[in-house]
């Protein structure tokens, strides 16, 4: 069997559930989940606010326990935090006490591997993500969009084989987020990682995915799934062609369907 | 960069220093009125007086040398043991359950409620009065502690967490950093509590100290010895609290809130 094909993550009759207040009513958040994601895809999932898809992202990360189903990293079962899986956060999250270098730093120090290997390391992605006459700059000191670059580049270091990514480009401006666009599809192409990307951006999805998951809402669960067949490398000029509009289109059609059958 | 400092510096020290000429002002004024006692009420020069000759023969420097030991032994044992006990009992839930009752039950009792405890407990000597300081600093310093350890923000330990910290290094790295504004409000309270306590710690048959100068000079209605005991106490209590400050915002640069 071609080892590509095997499942690189991957979410079994997944849902979630919950409980509002103090009475016993619970709410579903997510029904009956199942996604099966191979090796170095970049996959987006999109659904309106409130559908669940930050949820089952921080399921799949280990950070939330589903009440039913499984998350699968190579056929192993997830439980808890597993190092293999990066994960970007929408809000700030830079430690604000720690240098830019020392914030890439942390999550090798946090695996203990050795000094002079970390060097190396922070200085290699500082330089990728171009900050490296920040390096002991702290966050305070740089923008929005650098400060992103910081959070990628502390993720990235620890050479995670799956990311997972919450919405996180939703709090820049256009022309920072369309940059952070092109610095993430740069840093997949370099790093061959499976990319798990929310955002309710239907054309950040259709520019960077190869894939696009819809979600529709109450209970949250996969509406549809459209693959995006526009050749890499897309730079800002993909933005204005035809055949981009067009998979935009579809995907908004998809999402159209999506937001009839929620809350059915 | 300098203009902008000396700009910032000026009015500062402007307003404070008016501030101030103001009350001496209004305090001279008061006791230089006809019919005032000038033996209980005594004018400034003769204070600057007193204090003079109080330096001269070396009690005043002696008294708050004696002081000043006693506050910086209670503030460091008593911050220190809050510290650390608040931090454990803000971060940890087990630790939580076990340690809050205490804490908030000794939150209500004022240190110098525990002095006739002490002196039959440990006696009348210098640990007793170091007892009752480390008392009245622990209190601000392990509430501040606690609270810190609560409020730190959810997002860091998220991040953290995926990044594979480990639970202990989540505390030492991200909740106790980010927790140090906390920390250093408490300790600058506690640095006050424990001036407050010094005065009261030794009336327990102190043989010196500006808690003693001042009783010592009462009973004798040294008024001007009195003042001089409390200006002093006013003075080197301000200067603790600048350094306590300056250390604080050197150690919380990274942070963009508002300095004051």
């Amino acid at each position: 069997m071609n080892p590509d094909s095997i499942a690189k993550i991957s979410v079994s009759n997944l849902s979630h559930q919950f409980q509002i207040g103090s009475d016993s009513k619970n709410l579903v958040v997510l029904n009956d989940i199942n996604i099966a994601i191979s090796k170095s895809t970049f996959i987006s999932i999109v659904g309106e606010s409130g559908c669940g898809k930050s949820t089952l992202l921080r399921i799949m990360a280990g950070l939330i326990t589903p009440s039913k189903g499984i998350v699968e990293y190579e056929n192993k079962k997830v439980s808890g935090i597993d190092p293999n899986l990066g994960f970007v956060f929408q809000q700030d999250s830079v430690f604000p006490w720690l240098t830019v270098a020392q914030n890439i730093e942390y999550g090798l120090k946090a695996r203990r591997i050795a000094r002079s290997e970390r060097k190396n390391l922070v200085d290699h992605w500082c330089d990728l993500v171009g900050l490296i006459k920040f390096k002991s700059a702290y966050p305070k000191q740089l923008s929005g969009g650098m400060r992103k670059r910081v959070d990628l580049a502390r993720v990235f270091v620890n050479s995670p084989s799956v990311l997972l990514m919450d919405e996180p480009f939703g709090a820049l401006d256009v022309q920072t987020k369309h940059d952070m666009q092109e610095v993430i599809l740069d840093l997949w192409n370099k790093t061959k990682s499976t990319i798990i990307f929310v955002t309710h951006d239907l054309e950040e999805a259709v520019f960077l995915s190869n894939k696009v998951l819809v979600m529709s809402s109450r209970p949250g669960q996969i509406s549809s799934s459209l693959d995006i067949n526009l050749d890499y490398p897309r730079i800002e000029e993909s933005r204005i062609s035809d055949s981009f509009h067009a998979a935009k289109q579809l995907l908004w059609a998809e999402m159209k369907t999506a937001r009839l059958n929620s809350g059915k | 960069m300098k203009k902008f400092l000396s700009n910032l510096i000026r009015p500062s020290l402007l307003l404070g220093g008016l501030s101030v000429i103001i009350v001496i002002g209004f305090y001279a004024y008061v006791s230089s009125r006809p019919g005032v006692n000038a033996s209980l009420v005594p004018t400034p020069a003769k204070i600057i007086q007193t204090f003079a000759s109080e330096i001269a023969s070396g009690e005043l420097l002696n008294n708050t040398k004696a002081s000043l030991a006693r506050v910086i032994a209670g503030f460091l044992i008593g911050s220190s043991l809050a510290i650390l006990i608040g931090c454990v009992a803000g971060w940890f839930r087990i630790w939580g359950y076990i340690l809050n009752p205490l804490i908030d039950a000794i939150r209500p009792i004022p240190a110098l409620a525990y002095i006739p405890l002490v002196i039959v407990w440990v006696g009348i000597d210098e640990s007793s009065r170091i007892i009752i300081i480390t008392l009245a600093v622990f209190k601000p310093c392990v509430v501040n502690a606690r609270a810190g350890m609560q409020e730190v923000a959810q997002i860091y330990v998220d991040a953290a967490k995926t990044l594979g910290a480990s639970a202990f290094r989540i505390f030492w790295t991200i909740a106790i950093p980010s927790s140090i504004p906390y920390l250093i409000a408490g300790m600058r309270t506690a640095l006050s509590t424990g001036f407050l306590a010094l005065v009261a710690a030794e009336l327990i048959a102190a043989p010196s100290g500006l808690g003693f100068m001042i009783q010592n000079a009462g009973q004798y209605f040294r008024t001007d010895v009195v003042i001089v005991g409390i200006v002093v106490i006013g003075i080197v209590g301000a200067i603790l609290d600048q350094i306590a400050r300056m250390v604080g915002l050197h150690l919380t640069s990274w942070s963009d809130v508002r300095k004051t």
